[in-house]
C-alpha cells in the first residue's frame, strides 16, 4: 500500500536507493487498452494555470487503469519549491489505487536530486491516498520553469469497469513546501479532474 | 613342426621374456625350417673367379631373387624440391623406395598384385615414374647429375633379371667378421645417453639405411699409386652394392612397412678428392687399415675424432641426420684390380666390424671376382647389423651369440642345431637367410605375428586431465603420451641403447564408448616413438568415460586404451555431504570422502550446508549468505530479539506479549509521527515525511541530524551505520505511512 522513491547523493543512503528501487513499481500494469467494444474509462481534465497546481488526465495503461499526474502551471513564482503533500480524495466504491504504481515526475529531480516519495491510502480511508513527495538534504528547491511541471503521477483503476457518472477527484491537504518546510502561499491546488465510465 | 600349442606358447610367453627365451624360439623356429626354402641361385654352378674380368655395364650376373611379376620403377624427383619431404610425402601414400639416391630420386620395386599406374597415381605432382629407363629428352634431367647417372643404371642394372647368380668358390671369406676394438663397445652397463644413442647406427636391420659408398684413391703421395679407378669399375661396383643391398630387402618376409631400404652417398676417389689416400690401401694388411680410413675421415671433417671407429659413427650419425633414415654405415672399397691376388697383403680381401660402423671390400674380392661381389657386400652388410660368420674357418662356434634380440649362432658348420645354406657362409650357394642369422639381424619372429622381435611391443597411451578444477566450465582439455617402447637391447657388443624405430602415428580418444576421434600431437605430428598429444572435449552433466588410444606406424593399437572419467569428486572434510569448491579429483568412482557436489560455504562446519533449514545459532545454515543477524546491533540475535529493528538492549517488554515495548504499535506510531502540525497532527503523511526527507542520510553530529528521525534508535555509540538516518530508518518509517492511532 506504500510506495516510495527517492535517491540521495550521500553514500550511506545509497544504500536505500538500492533496496527501495525493487519496491518501487513505476507502471500502472499492462499497456495499451481502452479500446472502442466495452466501456470506456474517460477522464476530463483542463489545463492549469501558472502557480495552481492540480490533477490532470494521463494515458490509459490497460482496460480500466488510468495514469493521473500532478502538474503545477509555470513559470512558477517560486524558486524555491521542496517537495508537495497531498491527500488524493476517489469514491472508493467505483475506482480505487493502483499499489504501487506512484512515481516522481520532472520537476522535483530536475538538478539531478532523486525525490523521497511516498504515496499510501490512509489506514482509515480506502479513498484517500495520501502522499508526498519531497527532495532530501538539498540546500535549495527549484522552480517550475515550464507551462505545466509535471511533479508526480499514479494510476486508478475504474473497480468494476461498470458504468458510474463523472466523479470529481478531489485534492486535500496539499501544500507545496520550501526548503525551510514552510507552505508556500502563492501555489494552490485546484480540484478538476472528472472520470466515469461510459 | 611347431604345433599349435607351441605358437600360443610363444605368442604369450615371448613379449616379455629374456634372451633365453628368444634363444628357445630360435631352436623352435629351426623345426620348423629344417626344410630351407628353395634357393633362388643354383648353388651348383662352379666357381667362376672373376679377378680377371674388365666389367661392362649392365653387369651381366643379377636378380636371381627377384620374381618375374615384379617391376624396377624409377621414380624421378622434381627438380629442387625438398627431397625429404618428397620421399615422405611418396611413403605417406604407400609408396616405398627401396633404393633412394638424393636429390635424383629413387626405385621402387613394386609388389605382386601391384604396377606401375599404382606408383603413378600416388606419386606428388612433378615426379616422374619410368619402368623401363628414360630415354632421349626424358633422361636428359637425370643425366644431369651423378646421382641422377646412377639411378638410371641401377634400374638397367637391377632390371637385366635373366642372368643367375654365380655359385660362390671354394675357398672362404677368411675371417671377415671382426669385432670392434673393446675400447670401441659401448658399456654395457652404461646408460643409453645422447652419445650412445647417436652411435648404436646399425641396431637391426629393419626400415630405412643410409649407405656411404667411398671407392679409394690412392695419390701417390706416401707410396707407389698402383690402382687407378676407371668409370666402368665405378659402375661395376655400384651396381653391385645396390643388387646386394636389393637382395637383402628381398629375403625380407616380415611385415612390409619394415623391408629394409637404401640410401646411398657414393664418393669416387677418381673425382672425389675426400675419398683419396696418400696410402695404396690393397699394398698393406688389414690392420694397417687406419693408415688410409683416418685419412679419408678427415678430410670429410671427422679429424677431431680419436679413432676411425668414432669417425665411423660419427660419419654414420651425421648421415642419418641428414637423410631422416634410421641407421647408417660405411662401405669401402679399395681397387686391388692389378694387384696380383686381389686381396690385402695378410690375404684378407673382405671384412666388416659387427655393429658397425664401416666394412671394407677390394674390387675383385681375391678369387669371387666383381660378378660376385654382392654376394660379398651382402654378408658384410650383414655382419654390420649383427650377424656372426657361420662358415667354419671363422672358428665360429654354436653358442656365440649376438644380436638385439640376441639370437645364438646355431647354424655354424661346427655341429650345431642346423645345417642349412646361408648368406654367413661362404662355400655353397648362400642366397637365403637362415633362422639364426634372420634372428641375429632383427628379423626374428618368436611369435609369429609377422612383427619382427625387435620392435614387436605395441603402442601404449597415457591420458590425464589438465584442468584441476573445470567446476562451472563445462570444457576439458586432456594431455597424454603415446609412446612406441622399445624393448630391451641384448646386443652383447651394443647393448646400451634400447630403440624402437617404428614411430606412434595417430592418437585417437572417444567420449562414453563413442566414435574415436583424431588427436593433436603437441609437437605438430605424430612421427617418433613418443608423442605428446591432446584434446578438448565439452561435457555435459553427469560422468562421462574418456578414452585415448594410440597407432604406430604399423597400424597397431593399442590394446588398453588409457581411460580417465570426468567425474569431479570434491573434499568433504565436515562429512556434511557437500564439497569444498577447488578440491576437485577425477575419478570414475567415488573416493572414500569426496562427493560429488562442490558448493558447501564452509568445509569445516557440519552445521553449514546448502539447503539446511536456518536455526538461530548465529550461523548461516543454508549458505544463502545471510545468517541471524543482529540488524539493529542490541546484541540480541534477530531470532531471539523481541524487536529486531529497533535498538533495544533492555528487551523491555511490559505487556508480556513476546514484543518489545518499542516495537508495539502505538509507540511506533508515535515515533513515525514527526511532523504534529495541522492535518498531520493524528497520521503519518507527506509532512512527516518532510521531516524525514529533510534528515534522510544524516549521521549524528551532521547538522541535519535529528535524533527522532532515527527511528531504529541505534545508538551513535556503536559506531554502527544505523546510528545515521538510513534505510532501517525508512523502513520503520514507511511502514506507517498513511497510518493512524
Amino acid at each position: 500500500m506504500r510506495d516510495y522513491f527517492r535517491a540521495c547523493r550521500s553514500s550511506h543512503v545509497g544504500a536505500i536507493v538500492l533496496a527501495v528501487a525493487g519496491w518501487t513499481a513505476l507502471s500502472c500494469g499492462g499497456g495499451g487498452g481502452g479500446g472502442d467494444d466495452g466501456p470506456s474509462f474517460r477522464c476530463q481534465d483542463s489545463a492549469v494555470a501558472a502557480d495552481a497546481a492540480a490533477l490532470r488526465c494521463g494515458q490509459i495503461r490497460s482496460t480500466g487503469v488510468r495514469v493521473l499526474r500532478l502538474v503545477l502551471g509555470g513559470p512558477t513564482s517560486s524558486s524555491d519549491i521542496m517537495g508537495f503533500n497531498l491527500d488524493v480524495v476517489f469514491d472508493s466504491t467505483v475506482l480505487e489505487y493502483v499499489a504501487g504504481s506512484a512515481s516522481g515526475g520532472t520537476l522535483l529531480n530536475q538538478d539531478g536530486d532523486d525525490p523521497l516519495l511516498a504515496a499510501a491510502l490512509s489506514g482509515s480511508d480506502p479513498g484517500r491516498l495520501i502522499v508526498g513527495i519531497h527532495r532530501t538534504n538539498q540546500p535549495a528547491g527549484v522552480q517550475g520553469a515550464g507551462t505545466e511541471n509535471w511533479v508526480l503521477e499514479f494510476c486508478l483503476r475504474a473497480s468494476m469497469m461498470t458504468k458510474f457518472d463523472p466523479s470529481l477527484v478531489k485534492i486535500e491537504n496539499a501544500e507545496a513546501v520550501d526548503s525551510l518546510g514552510q507552505p508556500i502561499a502563492g501555489i494552490a491546488f485546484s480540484d478538476q479532474l472528472l472520470l466515469s465510465v461510459q | 613342426m611347431i604345433n599349435e600349442f607351441q605358437r600360443l606358447r610363444l605368442k604369450q610367453g615371448c613379449r616379455r621374456l629374456s634372451r633365453e627365451c628368444r634363444i628357445f624360439v630360435g631352436i623352435v623356429a629351426v623345426s620348423l625350417l629344417l626344410a630351407p626354402p628353395a634357393a633362388g641361385g643354383n648353388g651348383s654352378l662352379p666357381p667362376s673367379p672373376g679377378a680377371d674380368s674388365q666389367p661392362s655395364a649392365p653387369d651381366p650376373s643379377q636378380n636371381e631373387q627377384k620374381s618375374p611379376q615384379e617391376l624396377v620403377l624409377l621414380v624421378e624427383a622434381p627438380r629442387g624440391v625438398n627431397f625429404e619431404k618428397w620421399q615422405a610425402a611418396l611413403e605417406e601414400h604407400g609408396v616405398q623406395l627401396r633404393h633412394v639416391f638424393p636429390p635424383a630420386g629413387g626405385l621402387v620395386i613394386v609388389e605382386e598384385g601391384q604396377g606401375a599406374a599404382f606408383v603413378e597415381s600416388r606419386v606428388p605432382p612433378g615426379s616422374r615414374v619410368y619402368s623401363e629407363g628414360p630415354i632421349g629428352t626424358d633422361a636428359e634431367g637425370l643425366q644431369a647429375s651423378r646421382e641422377g647417372r646412377i639411378l638410371l643404371r641401377a634400374q638397367l642394372s637391377l632390371l637385366a633379371r635373366d642372368q643367375l647368380e654365380q655359385a660362390a668358390p671354394p675357398h672362404p671369406l677368411a675371417g671377415d667378421g671382426l669385432a670392434p676394438p673393446p675400447e670401441n663397445r659401448m658399456d654395457s652397463l652404461g646408460s643409453c645417453d645422447a652419445y650412445s644413442q647417436y652411435r648404436t647406427t646399425s641396431a637391426y636391420l629393419l626400415g630405412r639405411s643410409s649407405v656411404n659408398v667411398i671407392l679409394t684413391e690412392s695419390t701417390g703421395a706416401a707410396e707407389s699409386n698402383s690402382e687407378n679407378w676407371t668409370s666402368n669399375q665405378e659402375e661395376a661396383v655400384y651396381n653391385k652394392i645396390i643388387q646386394a643391398l636389393n637382395q637383402l630387402s628381398a629375403f625380407y618376409n616380415l611385415t612390409s612397412t619394415l623391408r629394409p631400404t637404401w640410401t646411398y652417398h657414393f664418393y669416387f676417389g677418381r673425382t672425389d678428392a675426400r675419398a683419396r689416400t696418400e696410402y695404396e690401401p690393397i699394398q698393406h694388411p688389414y690392420g694397417e687399415e687406419s693408415l688410409w680410413i683416418r685419412q679419408i675421415f678427415d678430410q670429410l671433417g671427422y679429424q677431431t675424432d680419436p679413432s676411425i671407429f668414432e669417425q665411423g659413427f660419427h660419419f654414420a650419425g651425421d648421415t642419418r641426420s641428414t637423410d631422416g633414415t634410421s641407421w647408417a654405415f660405411t662401405i669401402f672399397v679399395v681397387n686391388s684390380y692389378k694387384d696380383t691376388d686381389g686381396s690385402f697383403s695378410d690375404e684378407k680381401f673382405a671384412y666388416a666390424y659387427i655393429g658397425g660402423p664401416f666394412l671394407v671390400m677390394t674390387y675383385d674380392n681375391d678369387g669371387w671376382g666383381i660378378a660376385r661381389m654382392n654376394i660379398v657386400a651382402r654378408h658384410e652388410v650383414s655382419h654390420i647389423f649383427n650377424a656372426r660368420d657361420e662358415y667354419w674357418e671363422s672358428q665360429c662356434n654354436c653358442l656365440e651369440s649376438s644380436g638385439y634380440v640376441r639370437y645364438l649362432n646355431q647354424n655354424c658348420e661346427s655341429g650345431c642345431l642346423l645345417d642349412v645354406p646361408c648368406i654367413m657362409r661362404s662355400r655353397e650357394d648362400s642366397s637365403t637367410v637362415c633362422p639364426f642369422t634372420r634372428g641375429m639381424i632383427g628379423w626374428g619372429d618368436s611369435d609369429a605375428d609377422g612383427i619382427p622381435d625387435p620392435v614387436d611391443a605395441g603402442p601404449e597411451t597415457e591420458l590425464s586431465p589438465v584442468n584441476s578444477d573445470p567446476y562451472g566450465s563445462s570444457s576439458l582439455t586432456f594431455l597424454g603420451k603415446a609412446t612406441s617402447p622399445s624393448l630391451p637391447n641384448e646386443n652383447p657388443f651394443w647393448y646400451t641403447c634400447d630403440i624402437n624405430i617404428v614411430p606412434v602415428k595417430k592418437v585417437d580418444f572417444r567420449l562414453d564408448g563413442g566414435s574415436w576421434r583424431a588427436a593433436t600431437a603437441s609437437d605438430g605430428a605424430f612421427n617418433s616413438s613418443e608423442e605428446g598429444f591432446r584434446f578438448a572435449l565439452t561435457l555435459g552433466a553427469g560422468n562421462h568415460t574418456i578414452d585415448a588410444r594410440a597407432a604406430d606406424s604399423l597400424g597397431r593399437l593399442d590394446p588398453t586404451p588409457a581411460a580417465v572419467c570426468s567425474s569431479r569428486w570434491y573434499m568433504d572434510a565436515d562429512a556434511d555431504g557437500f564439497g569444498a569448491p577447488g578440491t576437485a579429483v577425477l575419478a570414475c568412482e567415488q573416493p572414500a570422502g569426496l562427493v560429488a557436489v562442490p558448493t558447501d560455504c564452509d568445509d569445516g562446519d557440519p552445521l553449514r550446508f546448502p539447503g539446511n533449514p536456518e536455526v538461530c545459532d548465529s550461523r548461516d545454515n543454508d549458505c544463502d549468505g545471510v545468517g541471524e543477524g543482529d540488524a539493529d546491533f542490541d546484541a540480541r540475535l534477530d531470532c531471539l530479539d523481541d524487536c529486531p529493528e529497533i535498538w533495544n538492549s533492555d528487551q523491555l517488554d511490559s505487556d508480556g506479549d513476546g514484543i518489545g515495548d518499542v516495537c508495539e504499535k502505538d509507540a511506533l506510531f508515535a515515533a513515525a509521527n514527526l511532523s504534529v502540525a495541522g492535518f498531520s497532527l493524528n497520521r503519518i503523511d507527506g509532512r512527516d515525511l518532510a521531516v524525514f526527507a529533510s534528515a534522510l542520510g544524516a549521521c549524528p553530529g551532521d547538522p541535519s541530524f535529528q535524533p527522532s528521525v532515527n527511528l531504529d534508535r541505534v545508538p551513535e555509540f556503536l559506531g554502527a551505520p544505523g546510528a545515521c538516518v538510513g534505510l532501517s530508518d525508512f523502513r520503520i518509517f514507511m511502514n506507517h505511512f498513511g497510518s493512524t492511532p
